[in-house]
C-alpha cells in the first residue's frame, strides 16, 4: 500500500479517501478532498492559494530547504521483509520526524523575529518624531541652552589655567 | 383540648410550609418534562424553518457555474498549453489543415490561450486584449507538477520554479510568413 500526496494541498492521501481524476492525456492527479478537488477544477493555482503546503514554501513561510527532507521518499526497490530492519526504520522516522518539528518551529521563529526589530524601529522613530508631544520643545531649548553654558564655562576654566 | 387542636394545626402548617420549599427547590416530575418539551419544541422549530422548499433552493442559480466545470468542457490547463508551446508541437498547431469544424476554419489559433479566433483581425484583437496577456503572465513560470506537491509535503527539499520566457505567437507567424 502506499499513501501518495494531493496534488493541491499536498497532505497525504489515506485509504477510502479522496478521488482521482485522469486527464484525456493519461496523466493522473488525485486529491485528499473534494475541497482540493473543486479548487483544482476551478484551475486555482496551489503556489497561489495560500493554505496549501506548495504556497508556504514557495513564499518562505516554512522551513523548505533542510537535509532532514531528504530521509521520504518514493524509492521504488522492492526490500525483502526483516524484523530488525523494520523496527530499526520505526524508530528513525520517530527521530526524524521530533528533529524535522523542531528544526520547522526554529525557522518560523525566527522569521517571526525580524518582524519585532522592525516594530520596535518603527516606534522609535514614532517617538522621534512626535516627541513634542512629551516634552515641551521650549523646555527642551531651555534645557540645551543650560548645558551649553556649562560647555563653555569648562572651555574658559581650562583656558584660564593653560593661560596660568 | 384547645391546645391539642393547636398543636394539630401547627403541624399541618408544617407539612405545607415543608412542601412548597420542595416545590421550590426541587421541581416535580411533571415540571421537568414540561420545560424538556418546550426545549424540544424550539430545537424542531428551528429545523423545520429548513424544510423541503428551503433545500430545494440550495442550487439556485449556480448552473452555469456547473456546466462550465463538468469535466467535457474542460479547457486546457497550463502545464498543457507548456507542452503545446514546444516547437515541434506548436508548429503543427499553427500551421492546421482546413477544418470547417473549428472557427475560422482552424486557420487562426492562439496557443498560449488554446483558442480558435475567425479571422486575422479577430486573432490580433485578441492579443491586445486583457485575456491574452494575463495568460502569458500566467505563463511565465513553470508548471506546476505532482513533483513539486511531494517536494512540499516534506519529500525532498523545495525546489522553486524557474521562469519560462513566453512571446506572443503572433512575432513567430510573421516571421513564417517572411520565410
Amino acid at each position: 500500500m502506499r499513501l501518495d500526496k494531493c496534488y493541491f494541498c499536498s497532505s497525504t492521501l489515506y485509504p477510502g479517501h479522496g478521488i482521482q481524476f485522469v486527464r484525456n492525456d493519461c496523466k493522473i492527479f488525485k486529491f485528499c478532498r473534494s475541497k482540493c478537488h473543486k479548487a483544482f477544477k476551478k484551475k486555482r493555482n496551489p503556489r497561489r492559494s495560500r493554505w496549501t503546503k506548495a504556497f508556504r514554501k514557495a513564499a518562505g513561510k516554512d522551513l523548505a530547504v533542510d537535509p532532514s527532507f531528504e530521509f521520504e521518499k518514493r524509492r521504488n526497490v522492492p526490500v525483502k521483509y526483516d524484523r530488525e530492519l523494520w523496527s530499526n526504520t520505526v524508530k528513525a522516522m520517530q527521530r526524524i520526524s521530533e528533529i524535522k518539528t523542531k528544526r520547522q518551529n526554529q525557522f518560523i521563529l525566527n522569521r517571526l523575529k525580524k518582524g519585532k526589530e522592525l516594530r520596535k524601529e518603527a516606534d522609535k522613530r514614532e517617538i522621534e518624531k512626535h516627541i513634542h508631544l512629551i516634552k515641551s520643545p521650549a523646555a527642551r531649548s531651555a534645557k540645551l541652552e543650560k548645558k551649553m553654558v556649562e560647555v563653555i564655562e569648562e572651555d574658559d576654566d581650562e583656558r584660564m589655567e593653560e593661560e596660568i | 383540648m384547645i391546645k391539642q387542636e393547636f398543636i394539630k394545626t401547627k403541624s399541618v402548617i408544617d407539612k405545607s410550609i415543608q412542601e412548597r420549599t420542595r416545590i421550590v427547590i426541587f421541581p416535580s416530575l411533571q415540571e421537568v418534562q414540561f420545560t424538556i418539551h418546550v426545549l424540544f419544541v424550539l430545537i424542531y422549530s428551528i429545523d423545520l424553518r429548513m424544510g423541503r422548499y428551503a433545500r430545494k433552493k440550495q442550487h439556485k442559480g449556480d448552473k452555469p457555474l456547473k456546466e462550465k466545470y463538468r469535466t467535457r468542457r474542460k479547457t486546457k490547463d497550463l502545464d498543457e498549453i507548456h507542452e503545446d508551446m514546444k516547437p515541434t508541437k506548436s508548429e503543427k498547431l499553427l500551421n492546421q489543415e482546413v477544418d470547417y469544424d473549428r472557427p475560422g476554419a482552424g486557420q487562426f489559433y492562439c496557443i498560449h490561450c488554446a483558442k480558435y479566433c475567425i479571422n486575422e483581425q479577430a486573432l490580433k484583437e485578441h492579443f491586445r486584449g486583457k485575456p491574452h496577456k494575463r495568460r502569458i503572465k500566467a505563463l511565465q513560470v513553470e508548471p506546476y507538477t505532482q513533483e513539486e506537491a511531494d517536494r512540499a509535503a516534506g519529500m525532498g527539499s523545495y525546489v522553486a520554479p524557474k521562469p519560462v520566457k513566453v512571446q506572443t505567437q503572433s512575432d513567430n507567424k510573421m516571421e513564417d510568413d517572411l520565410g
